[in-house]
């Protein structure tokens, strides 16, 4: 017997209790079929919830992987051991249903348990089988759910009808996750904010929030499950600097310095790993960036991020899971977990919605004035301070968006949206051109030298022949990323019209001006 | 889809259990296969504990080819279908004579609801009318389950005479021989005589005189479920091996 169910199934919250379909039925009985044993299992998920989200649960057990859909269905494929992401598994039904994950993401545990299948035949005074019910029993932690497949047998379209009816649905696979994962927590909560919000509400409903994603996130780094357990734990922390950064008059100066230098220390030892996971991940784009006589080159410079990749994950694991993080985080968090937060400083008791527009309008006119200011001949410095200015408006414009209604600030976003696309390729182009002319060669990591530190064949360190395909393929990427930002600085004059249109600053103006307290 | 008859003149040869266990062993095999009790008794519905249709009356089976459809009942092995037989069907050959076009009806009607199937199977009546012929034309393949007794002899060569008369191919018929006694001679001496007649056109799997089969009417399942390692059991699935390759070819169940 198969140890899953196909085909269209519904939902029992428990056990499964043969008396209902006595009662649908009479003169009828059950019979039991077939049963395996009860085998372990795994409720699995990405981080983000994204299976769940779509509706989905997902469970794995002995070599297969079983999707439940909202529809019902159960789609199942065996999937090689230590599969971890959706490249793992192999092409078909399961992996398309999965088509929602993202493909940077590991699945993790949410629970696990035991699970069992039986077929049951329901008979006739004949002794004719007259229809058959496919179960599933998942059991974990003391919660047990039942998937359950009525199979209709041809001809018996009565029974089968009568039966379906008598046989209840608790709901969709959602149910599943909720049953055998109670408690489980949002990692990346909605900021909670009380009617009539406060500024300083506001402030701390999202530091809450971003210390949330902040804790839940360093199990996955110091693991390395995946490269986005760190981005969201950074995302996090941006999110939680803006706010320190931004939100004016919310705190007393010296406690806004204070968590200013401390979240920015935290985030501070994050940088390296996630420019070089960017690397790593962007591989295949650099490649194609120069032509394959320079490729060589490139594999001894990725090799090279590998190799620091490694070691900076290490670092940063120890980090994590150091006392001193431990303290650092925690004293941190200690200003939000008392009762009214940390000190109130002058506009904390401000409404949030005076408030905000104030601090909108403001930043708004800045960006406006730094974008208006940019011509051919504006140097480099003053497109990177507009990208700064975009961004800090575009965080006040996502921190204050519940308090403005969820789609208000929407057509705000918009053009900002799009001029900080354009501002974020010149950025990359420009911070991966200079990463790329600080890395050094011959450092003695090369192929080309001895332990006594001698150039092989007697020449002298970082004129190798491997130095030299390095350097060969770092020049040539310079020279295209180079083109790259002067391209893109081009693209960026082209956005900044449809920035400074009139519409757009008639709807900030609406929104935002002489709203203030 | 292929279309195979199991038929005899005579009653009580073994017929209906050779089309149970028949038709047992070919969806196991993986083909989709559709049973049709034609015969009145309906002892083929039986074996497979599925009630009589009450739906399907004689002029329905031959005017509206979706009853047929409706009165199909899966059994409960995997890729085999029954279609119960109807007292109403006693009637049949009447019915048809007065009908125009009549033979090429059951064609029709089959192909209607067998849509759906690789080979079905026709459990046919004990008696020659128009029905038999219809199936005799329909089929691809007519077994003749035959004891090997003097009469037997008689009633097969009846038969191939009828088909040279009517036109049908001699090729259709596979006879094998059905309740065989071995320890009579009579059997034996039959047996002998009737292979150097017929030749390659009997089957040389034989089906045992066997109490088991006789107890199909209690067990209500093909002798392979039931009884498994019987001498029964082994000689159909004999029986089935040597019919398999003069079939057309199957296709999986899905």
């Amino acid at each position: 017997m198969q140890a899953y169910i196909q085909g269209t199934t519904r939902l029992l919250a428990g056990p499964f209790d043969a008396g209902a379909l006595a009662a649908a039925l009479p003169g009828h009985r059950t019979v039991e079929d077939a049963a395996d044993p009860p085998r372990p299992f795994r409720l699995l998920d990405s981080f983000d919830g994204a299976v769940r989200g779509a509706d989905q649960a997902l469970i794995e057990s002995g070599g297969r992987w079983l999707v439940v859909t909202g529809a019902g269905a159960v789609l199942a494929a065996e999937v090689p051991k230590g599969a971890r992401r959706l490249a793992d598994l192999p092409e078909g039904p399961v992996r398309d249903a999965l088509s929602q994950v993202s493909a940077l993401r590991s699945f993790r545990t949410l629970a696990e348990g035991r699970m069992a299948s039986r077929r049951i035949g329901i008979v006739d005074e004949e002794g004719k089988t007259v229809a058959r019910l496919d179960l599933l029993a998942l059991t974990a932690g003391g919660a047990e759910v039942t998937l359950m497949a009525l199979r209709a047998l041809r001809g018996y379209g009565a029974a089968f009808r009568a039966l379906a009816a008598a046989l209840p649905a608790a709901g969709g696979p959602g149910e599943i996750t909720a049953r055998l994962a109670p408690g489980l927590i949002d990692p990346k909560p909605q900021p909670v904010l009380p009617d009539d919000p406060t500024a300083a509400d506001v402030a701390h409903a999202i530091i809450r929030a971003g210390l949330v994603t902040m804790r839940e996130t360093e199990a996955g780094i110091v693991e390395d499950r995946d490269t986005e357990y760190l981005h969201d734990h950074r995302v996090a922390l941006r999110r939680i600097r803006a706010v320190v950064g931004l939100f004016q008059g919310v705190w007393p100066e010296e406690t806004r310095a204070e968590l200013k230098a401390g979240f920015g220390a935290l985030m501070a030892r994050t940088g390296r790993l996630r420019d070089l996971d960017v690397y790593l991940l962007d591989r295949a784009a650099f490649f194609d960036l120069v032509p394959a006589s320079l490729h060589p080159g490139l594999d001894l410079l990725f090799a090279r991020f590998a190799k620091d990749r490694a070691a900076e994950r290490r670092a940063l694991a120890r980090w994590l899971q150091s006392p001193d993080y431990a303290a650092a985080r925690d004293g941190l968090a200690a200003h939000f977990n008392v009762p009214g937060g940390p000190p109130h400083g002058p506009e904390a008791d401000t409404p949030a919605l005076p408030y905000a527009s104030a601090l909108l309008w403001r930043r708004y006119r800045k960006t406006v004035t730094a974008a208006a200011a940019i011509g051919p001949e504006t140097p480099d410095e003053e497109v990177h301070e507009l990208r700064i200015h975009a961004k800090k408006l575009r965080y006040l414009l996502e921190a204050f968006a519940p308090v403005f209604g969820p789609k208000a600030l929407r057509p705000l976003v918009k053009p900002l949206k799009a001029l900080q696309e354009e501002l974020g390729l010149f950025n990359d182009a420009s911070v991966q051109r200079a990463a790329l002319q600080a890395i050094p060669l011959g450092d003695g990591r090369k192929a080309g030298r001895d332990k006594a530190g001698r150039g092989k064949a007697g020449r002298g360190p970082g004129h190798g022949k491997d130095d030299l395909a390095l350097a060969a393929s770092l020049g040539a990427l310079t020279a295209v990323l180079d083109q790259r930002q002067r391209s893109q600085r081009q693209r960026v004059e082209a956005g900044l019209a449809q920035f400074l249109a009139p519409e757009v600053r008639d709807s900030y103006s609406a929104q935002f001006r002489h709203k203030g307290a | 889809m292929t279309t195979i008859a199991c038929y005899s003149n005579k009653g009580g040869v073994g017929k209906t259990a050779a089309a149970v266990n028949l038709a047992h062993l070919a969806a196991a095999s993986g083909r989709r296969t559709l049973l049709c009790d034609l015969d009145p008794q309906g002892a083929s519905g039986f074996y497979f504990r599925v009630k009589p249709s009450s739906k399907l009356t004689r002029d329905r089976l031959f005017t509206k080819a979706d009853r047929v459809a409706e009165a199909i009942r899966e059994s409960d092995y995997p890729g085999l279908d029954i279609l119960p037989s109807n007292l109403s069907f006693r009637d049949f050959d009447v019915f048809l004579a007065a009908m125009k076009n009549s033979r090429s009806r059951l064609k029709k009607a089959l192909k209607a609801a067998g849509a759906d199937y690789d080979l079905i199977i026709l459990d046919c009546p004990p008696n020659i009318s128009t029905l038999s012929e219809n199936v005799f034309r329909a089929a691809s393949r007519v077994l003749v389950p035959v004891i090997p007794t003097t009469l037997s002899e008689r009633t097969l060569e009846q038969l191939h005479a009828f088909f040279d008369e009517t036109g049908l191919s001699r090729k259709k018929l596979v006879p094998f021989f059905s309740m065989v006694q071995a320890q009579k001679v009579l059997h034996r001496e039959t047996m002998a005589r009737l292979r150097e007649g017929y030749g390659a056109a009997m089957l040389e799997a034989a089906i045992p005189f066997s109490a088991d089969i006789e107890k199909m009417g209690e067990d209500r399942a093909p002798v392979g479920v039931s009884r498994p390692r019987s001498a029964a059991a082994r000689a159909y699935g004999a029986v089935w091996a040597e019919l398999e390759p003069k079939l057309a070819r199957k296709s999986k169940i899905a």
